[in-house]
């Protein structure tokens, strides 16, 4: 019975108007769907690898003379692992800005980034490790309960910032109320 | 590629077909609008929603898999979009179940001069409850049976089931009276 349509109510639902989206919606969304799936630009690559490899020495570089009493240098073997890990959104987000019309918003622009790179998290300070162990884990159920612990504990910001990562990462889970509730 | 289904073209957009999108997109733009307008009622915050959750529907595409009906997986977007935003409002999600969404008063632009019955049922959907309106927009909108309101709005099939009925009712009685 509930699965029915009651045609009185449906037609007088339909007399309410058939209001759509404005055209200028459609093509910032269709724009947007078209960039996810665009090849990168050539230079983009060898651009990365340059830039992650410059990391990396800068990096060693700077490890060793802050260090220079260190007999087995553990930080450099870090180094060119953290430097892949900065370096591409670096690259990928101004190949992301050129390709965003002006009239987009920020918002936008910050997710088209996030998307453009989805495997290479943002780089993460030494001083939020909650937010790094987020980042590492690939499972929702985990990282659902990460998110609930930071609630927890209080930690409410980096609790509303990873869950904004996980709406992203995964749009049609149900989230629980633990996650949620401040 | 026009009379594929949709989890069909979800998949090719999957692979890198962008073309498949607009098809896609096309088949659900006007629903889908009429959906969080109808919900939200503020036109701006509707656009701006509508936009998010297409966005999302974007960001997700490489990790989508057709478990369900693409409708559902889109609407289920949906849903979690405006509780996030409901939330930011201050409001909780038991109170979504049991009280009016407090919005603007309706825009006079979708009045409809003269014609009482037409006035009286528009008042009626938005005095419901969020949780009913929901599930009745799910249904009359979008087209979702119970089953699969109750798996896009994060409830389950008796509460669906509820919510709907009790929606339509008071319709019912707004557009009979």
């Amino acid at each position: 019975m509930a699965e029915e349509r009651d045609p009185q109510v449906s037609r007088r639902y339909r007399e309410l108007g058939s209001e759509e989206p404005p055209p200028s919606l459609d093509q910032a969304i269709l724009a947007a769907s078209r960039r996810s799936t665009a090849p990168r630009r050539r230079w983009t690559v060898p651009l990365a690898v340059a830039a992650a490899a410059m990391l990396a020495v800068g990096i060693a570089l700077h490890v060793e003379r802050e260090r220079p009493d260190t007999a087995v240098p553990a930080a450099p073997a870090e180094a060119p692992r953290d430097a892949a890990r900065n370096a591409p959104p670096a690259v990928s987000g101004r190949a992301a800005r050129e390709l965003q019309p002006q009239a987009e918003t920020r918002s936008k622009e910050e997710r088209s980034e996030a998307q453009e790179a989805p495997a290479a998290p943002a780089p993460i300070p030494q001083t939020a490790p909650a937010a790094r162990a987020m980042s590492d884990a690939a499972d929702p159920e985990r990282l659902l309960e990460q998110i609930a612990e930071l609630r927890k504990q209080g930690r409410h910001e980096e609790a509303d910032k990873a869950l904004e990562d996980f709406r992203r990462r995964y749009p049609d889970y149900r989230i629980p109320e633990s996650a949620l509730k401040k | 590629m026009g009379e594929a289904p949709d989890e069909e073209l979800m998949l090719a957009y999957r692979g890198g077909d962008a073309g498949a999108f607009e098809t896609l997109y096309k088949r659900h733009r006007a629903r889908l609008f009429r959906f969080v307008l109808r919900s939200i009622r503020s036109r701006s915050t509707a656009e701006e929603l509508y936009q998010e959750i297409w966005m999302r529907v974007i960001e997700a595409r490489s990790s989508y898999v057709p478990k369900a009906r693409f409708t559902t997986w889109l609407y289920t977007i949906a849903h979690n979009r405006m509780v996030d935003h409901w939330r930011r409002s201050g409001l909780s999600l038991v109170s979504l179940d049991d009280a009016d969404v407090p919005v603007a008063a309706a825009d006079p632009a979708r009045q409809v001069e003269g014609r009482e019955a037409l006035a009286r049922f528009a008042a009626a959907l938005e005095r419901l409850p969020a949780a009913q309106r929901e599930a009745f927009l799910l249904h009359e909108e979008a087209g979702l049976t119970v089953a699969e309101i109750a798996a896009a709005s994060g409830s389950n099939e008796e509460a669906a089931k509820s919510r709907l009925r009790y929606a339509l009712a008071k319709l019912k009685a707004a557009a009979d009276g």
